[in-house]
């Protein structure tokens, strides 16, 4: 039988703008039943749900907690069956991630522009670039990039979300490392890009090293 | 022709009374004029045009003095024209420019109504026709329209396609040339028609004020893109190496797309899933075409892991392969087969099969191998199969082979895949050691190949290719035991082995039984029959007589009975002298073990 989780701060406190709402928020999501959590709004990822849970709402949900006892293990086995019927599987796009340590990347990175160094994404989130890729000749192979500034206007970046393998290793490990706004020279090896195949529809040859200009326009 | 009796009056009127309504006409205003008056007016014209006068219609039509009857009823008079053109009467010339001084003349609204009239079930023999002399004309209207102008074209192209999809297909090179039913012909009109619209929407959208109108232009001309796709697109043949009408009219979309700002890579990698099967076969049709036709391919990005390509495509090519249709599977095969190509061999791994389209795929290739008549198509079914195969990784193989000899119920696919299962245990010998072919996972799969599920009562012809295939597997693993002999394998499939093997003799025994008794019931019977020749032949009697006898009805020709029957019995003694090789390579086995 799981001990009971103290109160730790009194209504004063929680009132108080010193306790950031994530605070609170960690604490109902780490103590409370599945079931509370749902009937409070206060499922899922720390960031969205601070975004819209407001603080009234958080003490009450905090105050109801301790009144109604209903923390983590205090649920009947029906309840959690339930739960699990609910969680929806999504029909996967994304295949596991290789946990295997392959060595070291096999990419280089030259940062042509700095970017605001603070918005690195993270894997799952969107992105959207512009990019130029060329072979080791320099023939480049593909490109996003309009020909005009104007036409720029126009026209819309590659958006992805990166680090779940819809692309090349190169880029995804690559992007990862950049931050908003930069610009990056990315040399990548033919195994973090199309390996011993190549693309020939894409006029890149069996064991190519791609080469690619990238900016880095938008995290998410 | 509107009311006989009164046309018939009509032509007996005199031309002075004519003079009279027309001046009437010309001095009413356009609220004021009646339905009658309306349908009058397309009498005129009609009976016009059936005596062989457009000209004196089109003078009249061209008159300055009439041009308020023309802007007010001339509308009216744009069926009798069409049908004349249509049906290549003998004022063509006139008509046609009696159509497009009405289209300078009248409210384009009304224009695009009368017009849009005429597409709704149009005769069959008359559709192509009909549209290809209704297009430029529509496209003229159309371009004038102030209000309204994007939901009036939709409406336009979804009833000319709508025409169209009822003109058959042609599928192969020469129907094409051809063109027997105009359908090549109003898809390229359907191409020019299109144009100026296009360009419309390149040049609004992305500039930073779009209205709303700009907003439907461009959701008309996705519908008319992603309806194309399917209707003809997805049916047609298309080559690389014939551009044909079609084709051209395939890269004509696939250019008008990005054009109106619709990227392919979001269309085909980004859509909702839940999609309706239409659209979805609006998009496999664009899949096809972009990657195995390579159409715009060179603007694609070429960004994306081939894996993740293969991963989309895969329901795309479940849809195609689900289809019925001989056009849509040989897609399907194909676009199967180039996805497969870019990956490295042996790189899947098993998770891959967890996602619905991964397995329902291979199900559908299984379905078009054992049951599509085409022996073209199923040669390249088998081709993709074993490219399936050979992607995969050694687990994922070996999970792949499993739920094949479960569910495949088909002697054919079942010797196949133990073909292949031999070729990796092979590998695995030879350098790949894996536990999935060398070791104890080995175990499960021998005893899916060397099973017989009807126990006693198996049909061995039926399941022949399998079992043949089986027993070199057999045989294969006894003659390289050094390899296998080290792991607990070893002992399990001598265990296996024996059971499989004295079931085999049981069913070898019974059908050969049975087949031989077939025989000689058969021979008995021939010569029988030769007796009774011989004695009809000799005897005077008129009526000849009829023995029966208990030999089973047969379409066969007794020789050729004789034939199956024969080769059934070889085929035992084939077996049986394989399975007599297994036990002598198994002795020899044995007795080399006790001697070391």
């Amino acid at each position: 039988m799981a001990d009971e989780p103290t109160r730790e701060w009194s209504d004063e406190q929680l009132k108080s703008d010193d306790l950031p709402k994530k605070d609170v928020i960690t604490f109902i999501q780490d103590n409370a039943a599945h079931s509370f959590l749902n009937e409070h709004k206060l499922l899922g990822n720390l960031k969205s749900v601070a975004k819209t849970a407001k603080k009234e709402q958080l003490i009450i949900a905090y105050n109801q907690l301790f009144e109604s006892k209903r923390f983590k293990g205090t649920e009947p086995v029906e309840d959690v069956t339930e739960q699990i019927r609910t969680v929806k599987i999504e029909d996967k796009k994304e295949l596991p991630a290789e946990v295997i340590d392959e060595g070291p990347p096999k990419f280089k990175k030259a940062v042509l522009k700095k970017g605001d160094k603070t918005n690195f994404p993270k894997k799952g989130e969107n992105v959207s670039c512009w990019y130029t890729g060329s072979l080791e000749d320099g023939t480049v192979f593909d490109t996003n990039l309009p020909t005009t500034a104007r036409k720029k206007k126009q026209s819309k970046p590659l958006s992805f979300k990166v680090g779940l393998g819809r692309v090349i290793r190169g880029w995804d490990e690559g992007i990862l490392t950049m931050s908003k706004g930069e610009t990056s020279r990315l040399e990548i090896e033919p195994e973090w890009a199309y390996g011993r195949k190549g693309l020939p529809d894409s006029k890149i040859p069996p064991n190519a090293k791609l080469f690619f200009e990238i900016e880095l326009v938008a995290v998410d | 022709m509107g009311l006989p009796t009164r046309a018939d009056e009509t032509l007996i009127v005199a031309e002075d009374e004519v003079n009279g309504i027309i001046q009437r006409w010309r001095n009413t205003p356009e609220e004021k004029l009646k339905p009658e008056d309306y349908q009058q007016f397309k009498t005129f014209g009609s009976v016009c045009l059936t005596g062989g006068d457009g000209a004196q219609l089109l003078n009249f039509l061209q008159d300055e003095e009439n041009r308020g009857i023309v802007k007010s009823m001339g509308c009216v008079l744009m069926s009798p024209l069409v049908k004349e053109v249509v049906q290549k009467g003998k004022s063509l010339d006139h008509c046609q420019a009696a159509i497009t001084h009405l289209t300078m003349t009248c409210s384009p609204d009304e224009l695009v109504h009368s017009l849009l009239e005429l597409t709704e079930d149009i005769d069959p023999g008359a559709i192509s026709e009909t549209i290809l002399t209704l297009l430029p004309h529509l496209q003229t209207v159309l371009l004038q329209l102030q209000d309204s102008k994007a939901a009036r074209l939709g409406s336009a192209l979804g009833a000319l396609q709508q025409q169209l999809s009822r003109l058959p297909v042609p599928y192969s090179s020469q129907q094409e040339d051809e063109d027997e039913h105009g359908l090549c012909r109003c898809y390229n009109a359907l191409t020019n028609f299109t144009k100026p619209f296009v360009e419309e929407a390149k040049r609004k959208i992305g500039s930073s004020v779009t209205t709303s109108e700009d907003e439907e232009l461009r959701a008309e001309l996705l519908k008319f893109c992603m309806r194309s796709l399917r209707e003809p697109l997805l049916e047609a043949e298309l080559n690389r190496d014939r551009r044909s009408s079609l084709w051209l009219f395939a890269t004509e979309i696939m250019v008008t797309l990005p054009a109106i700002h619709e990227s392919l890579s979001e269309l085909l990698f980004f859509s909702p899933q839940k999609d309706s099967s239409e659209a979805k076969e609006s998009r496999a049709c664009l899949a096809y075409l972009l990657f195995v036709q390579l159409i715009t391919f060179d603007s694609f990005p070429a960004v994306f892991s081939p894996v993740f390509v293969l991963q989309c495509n895969m329901e795309y090519i479940d849809q195609l392969l689900s289809s019925k249709t001989e056009s849509h599977v040989l897609k399907g095969l194909a676009l199967y087969e180039k996805s497969l190509g870019n990956v490295q061999d042996n790189s899947l791994p098993v998770s891959l099969q967890d996602l619905k389209s991964f397995y329902s795929a291979p199900q559908n290739l299984r379905h078009v191998l054992t049951d599509c008549p085409m022996q073209n198509v199923r040669e390249t079914g088998l081709r993709v199969l074993q490219l399936c195969i050979d992607k995969f990784d050694s687990e994922a193989k070996h999970k792949f082979f499993r739920c094949m000899l479960k569910t495949s119920h088909h002697a054919g696919v079942e010797s196949y895949i133990v073909k292949n299962i031999r070729n990796q245990v092979e590998c695995s010998i030879k350098g790949n050691a894996n536990k999935w072919f060398l070791g104890e996972e080995l175990l499960p799969l021998l005893g899916l190949v060397l099973s017989l599920p009807q126990g006693a009562q198996t049909d061995l012809l039926n399941s022949m290719d399998k079992i043949m295939e089986s027993l070199n597997l057999l045989r294969y693993l006894l003659i390289r035991d050094t390899d296998l002999r080290s792991t607990i394998v070893w002992e399990k499939l001598c265990t296996i082995k024996d059971e499989y093997l004295k079931m085999l003799r049981v069913c070898i025994s019974i059908s050969r039984g049975y087949y031989a008794a077939e025989l000689k019931a058969l021979r008995q019977d021939q010569k029988i029959k030769a007796r009774e020749a011989r004695d009809a032949a000799r005897s005077s009697r008129l009526v000849k007589s009829i023995t029966v006898k208990k030999v089973k009805k047969s379409n066969m020709s007794p020789e050729v009975q004789h034939q199956v029957l024969q080769s059934a019995l070889v085929t035992f003694d084939l077996m049986e002298s394989l399975i007599f090789r297994i036990e002598e390579i198994a002795d020899e086995k044995q007795k080399s073990q006790q001697l070391n």
